[in-house]
């Protein structure tokens, strides 16, 4: 093919690139709330009681198309749901990131893991009422919620139990304290439901607080409930008593809580609330709370702040934990690596000698050179330049600084132009990401 | 589903699984672009598919980009990744001495046995394996995790020092941010955004695809000598099947008893099955002069690698090399909790990936078996443009993640720290491992410590747990011991 040929398809594609970067620009601009995908985060493992829960709700969504766009699900485990709240917090408030976080939001400010709560963000709406359950493994010699209290009280401190520290699951059990003074679990971090369900079966913890609908998903696989904690007995679970019945004055109902970064458009809040609401409403929900045996209530607006004042009293009231008394692993490690450093300057004799290409100086002026273009191209991107372009100007510059022969600026100007847009139009289009 | 949109969903998974294998071997034949490379900026992008297209994406690159690295390992003598190095050492002389199309032929039927022998393993062993570590309490986990820490350090490099030094400074890059255990925050030094502690693809895409970039501006200019394959026939003949079945047989067993070993990757796979086929051979002066056992033993091993390695990754979720590291962390990404409970939890994605495995091997076989001969000219794309669009990606990868500037700058950062430690010659897999692990043996050990009441004993108590410390203090112990004899006997 001749190369002018070449050239001008070339050309042509890219004016095609450019053309389509250009016009969706314009469509952005005057495109209603919401103009693409919301996430959702849940920040627990899949499969919980949580992730449950909010499969339903985006099943209810998207069965009865009450968002243009789709709510894409992410799971953030991890560190007692401070890791996915605090990916939510830092969100930015657009919207578009929408964390799912029952009364844990507040439970882990008042046990002083993290040092925010409800207040640095926008509540949007309480759906769904949890309860909760206390459980053993069904060989455990514990037959009622009184066998427990009773072996804690008999043994303080002995009968290992499994919470997500600071979070309900380990509020419920400090409440049981309370109840029963004298009576002392020796608690131990075991993550979520899925994995509290694991570390039971396998005989490493003896307790553990599960949400109705883990129990429900979980019992056959091994799990004897001992106590609900609602004023009555659920429908559901008509063998499971209540702790009122058993003596234990203990009513503890938590709430799936819906969340927007601080600093969100009231209109889009309502928004969010008004479609959760709706969502609530749809037989798809209904049918499915109905088969777990969860109450729809739903909250917005000034009730749900009412309700989240009225949680935050409770949870003040248990009061802080001391933290769990374990070694300074970051130090420990430091001074291995300190070690290790000495160990390695002696250790010169054992090194054989590797191939390595040499420095030479013009090499490092090359590699200095490309990392400061990285450095202003990311500067660059993170003040707003359009993605685009400045990818377009880093690859034609870099090109220029690596590339031996001179005269070719052409068609690096192309490939550089050709690439740039070409990764833009991929994952705007065909796969969709966000861009810097 | 009706047949019609069955058939649909059928043909965009072959579409995938043929996409990833087909960009995995063509990344794989590009000296200096390596499958973790790849597969690292690829899994940002993954965002919006389910879980189960994304891994069947991710394992085709896999499968892909280790074999990729034959064609121009063999042609060009320059491995396209650092897998195929044993492949060098008899492709190259065989292909140079007329017989090109024999060469590429014998490593492609290497590579495909490899690679469908440990998909044996690999669908007969996970399960087993899962259902044995059900039992693992948090100090077993934690042994494990030790033990895969020490056997990556011992077997990966050469120099002992190094290689633990690499692996703890991996799991302290970890720490920063909230523990796991305690839902703390530490080591952020005031950076709001290390809350959520150094993300994982940031870092890998810094560590091996930026600190590879620069590398490779230092190599600029370099080209090999290309051996032009002519209108050969590249699908060997029954008889090879016959005459090479034993030792494909014997490599694809090596390569996946070392791939299930946590931390160890395709590259000593190779190694080890050159070796021994060495040992083996009737014929080993030709060994390093274009010997055909040589590149059967060295392919189908390090094809065998990415099976074996799958199997800890799925039964356990404790990955067997740097790119099933990244793997795990996709998983993560797309809400899988890696486990023991995947299995239970997810049993259709378990067998999606051991199902994608095998198409891969297919779709590899048939590719390489049509294209071989035009990727050789792959290695004509300049440094110079690849370089800065390799960063470009870089860029969009770390950044689509969570939509932070600061994992860009944390990539940058560790694509320089990644270069320097390449300089000191320390190796990098052991950081990652330490990386991925630190925190899975920190929240085990902690939660351990937590339920037996501040007692470290129940780590030597525990049958399981003390089996797991004996052999990785054996495992440091016995090649001090036998470097010392070999040094006062000389």
């Amino acid at each position: 093919m001749p190369r002018a040929v070449l050239h001008s398809i070339l050309f042509a594609v890219i004016a095609l690139l450019i053309g389509a970067d250009v016009r969706s620009r314009m469509r952005d601009e005057g495109v209603e709330y919401p103009g693409r995908p919301i996430k959702l985060v849940v920040p627990f493992n899949p499969g919980g009681g949580s992730d449950t829960f909010a499969r339903i709700i985006k099943a209810g969504i998207d069965k009865n198309h009450l968002l243009p766009q789709p709510l894409v699900i992410i799971n953030r485990p991890g560190g007692s749901s401070t890791i996915g709240s605090r990916y939510v917090r830092d969100a930015k408030p657009d919207g578009y990131t929408l964390l799912m976080l029952h009364d844990a939001l507040i439970t882990a400010k008042y046990a002083g893991t993290i040092a925010y709560g409800p207040e640095v963000f926008e509540p949007v709406a309480g759906t769904g009422k949890i309860d909760l359950v206390v459980a053993v493994h069904e060989d455990s010699p514990y037959q009622t919620l009184d066998d427990l209290l009773d072996a804690a009280e008999a043994r303080p401190g002995e009968i290992v139990y499994g919470v997500n520290l600071g979070a309900p699951a380990h509020f419920l059990a400090l409440r049981l304290e309370r109840a029963r003074p004298g009576a002392k679990f020796r608690y131990t971090q075991a993550g979520d439901g899925t994995d509290r369900l694991q570390k039971l079966v396998g005989g490493h913890i003896e307790a553990a607080t599960f949400s109705a609908t883990e129990y429900l998903n979980f019992r056959e696989k091994g799990l004897r409930g001992l106590a609900i904690f609602d004023k009555v007995r659920r429908a559901s679970l008509p063998e499971l008593p209540t702790a009122i019945e058993q003596g234990v004055d203990v009513v503890e109902v938590n709430m799936q809580y819906w969340w927007l970064p601080q600093g969100t458009p009231q209109d889009r809040i309502d928004y969010l609330a008004d479609v959760l609401r709706r969502a609530m409403e749809t037989e798809t929900v209904r049918a499915k709370l109905e088969e777990l045996q969860m109450e729809p209530l739903f909250l917005s607006g000034a009730e749900l702040r009412a309700n989240l004042v009225e949680r935050e009293k409770a949870a003040a009231s248990v009061g802080s934990q001391p933290r769990p008394d374990l070694p300074d692993f970051p130090l420990l490690i430091g001074g291995v690596l300190v070690v290790l450093l000495g160990a390695m300057t002696i250790d010169r004799a054992s090194l054989e000698r590797l191939p390595r290409a040499a420095l030479s100086p013009q090499a490092i002026k090359r590699v200095a050179g490309l990392l400061s273009l990285s450095a202003a191209a990311v500067i660059a991107l993170s003040c707003g330049v359009p993605f685009a372009w400045a990818a377009s100007a880093f690859i034609f510059l870099a090109g220029l600084l690596l590339t031996i022969d001179r005269h070719r600026w052409l068609p690096l100007a192309e490939t550089a132009l050709l690439i740039a847009f070409g990764i833009q139009f991929l994952l705007t289009h065909v796969v969709v990401t966000d861009l810097p | 589903m009706d047949a019609s949109q069955e058939l649909l969903q059928f043909a965009y998974w072959l579409f995938l699984i043929s996409l990833g294998t087909t960009l995995g071997i063509t990344v794989g034949a590009i000296p200096g672009l390596t499958g973790a490379m790849l597969i690292a900026l690829t899994l940002p992008l993954t965002y919006s598919m389910d879980a189960s297209g994304a891994m069947m994406l991710l394992v085709a690159m896999y499968v892909g980009s280790v074999s990729g690295g034959l064609v121009t390992a063999t042609l060009l003598r320059m491995p396209g990744t650092p897998a195929s190095v044993m492949t060098t050492l008899d492709g190259y002389p065989l292909a140079k001495s007329g017989r090109p199309g024999r060469a590429l032929g014998l490593g492609i039927m290497a590579s495909f046995a490899g690679g469908m022998i440990s998909c044996v393993f690999l669908v007969t062993l996970a399960r087993p394996m899962a259902d044995l570590s059900t039992k693992f309490g948090p100090f077993e986990f934690f042994s494990l995790v030790m033990m895969a820490l020490v056997l990556i350090a011992t077997v990966g490099g050469r120099s002992l020092s190094r290689a633990l030094f690499s692996g703890l400074f991996g799991i302290f890059c970890a720490m920063p941010g909230v523990a796991e255990a305690t839902g703390e925050v530490r080591l952020t030094f005031g950076f709001e955004e290390l809350n959520g502690g150094l993300k994982l693809l940031p870092v890998l895409i810094g560590l091996f695809a930026v600190s590879q970039a620069i590398t490779e501006i230092l190599h600029l200019g370099e080209t090999g000598e290309r051996i032009e394959v002519r209108d050969e026939r590249l699908f060997p003949p029954l008889t090879d099947w016959l005459l090479h079945g034993g030792n494909m047989l014997r490599s694809a067993l090596i390569g996946t008893w070392i791939g299930i070993l946590p931390g160890i990757g395709a590259n000593i796979g190779s190694v080890a099955a050159y070796s021994t086929a060495r040992s083996f051979s009737k014929t080993p002066e030709l060994f390093g002069h274009g010997s055909e056992e040589g590149i059967v033993a060295s392919e189908s091993a390090n094809n065998a690698t990415v099976g074996g390695a799958l199997i800890p990754l799925v039964a356990m979720g404790i990955p067997g090399s740097v790119i099933d590291a990244i793997l795990l962390g996709a998983l993560v990404l797309h809400g899988l909790q890696p486990g023991p409970l995947l299995f239970k939890n997810s049993p259709a994605l378990v067998y999606t990936i051991m199902g994608t495995y095998a198409v891969a091997n297919v779709v590899m076989l048939l590719f390489l078996l049509v294209a071989a001969k035009q990727l050789a000219r792959l290695v004509d794309v300049p440094r110079a443009l690849l370089i800065p669009v390799v960063l470009t990606f870089c860029i969009v990868g770390s950044y689509a993640l969570g939509n932070r500037f600061f994992d860009v700058w944390v990539m940058l950062l560790f694509g320089l720290v990644g270069f320097g430690m390449e300089r000191c010659r320390i190796p990098l897999a052991p950081f990652v491992i330490g990386f991925v692990l630190g925190p899975v043996a920190e929240s085990n050990l902690s939660a351990g410590l937590m339920s037996s009441g501040g007692s470290w004993l129940p780590l030597v108590t525990r049958p399981l747990s003390l089996t797991f410390l004996i052999l990785s203090v054996l495992m440091v112990a016995v090649p001090w011991f036998v470097q010392r004899q070999q040094t006062q006997s000389a």
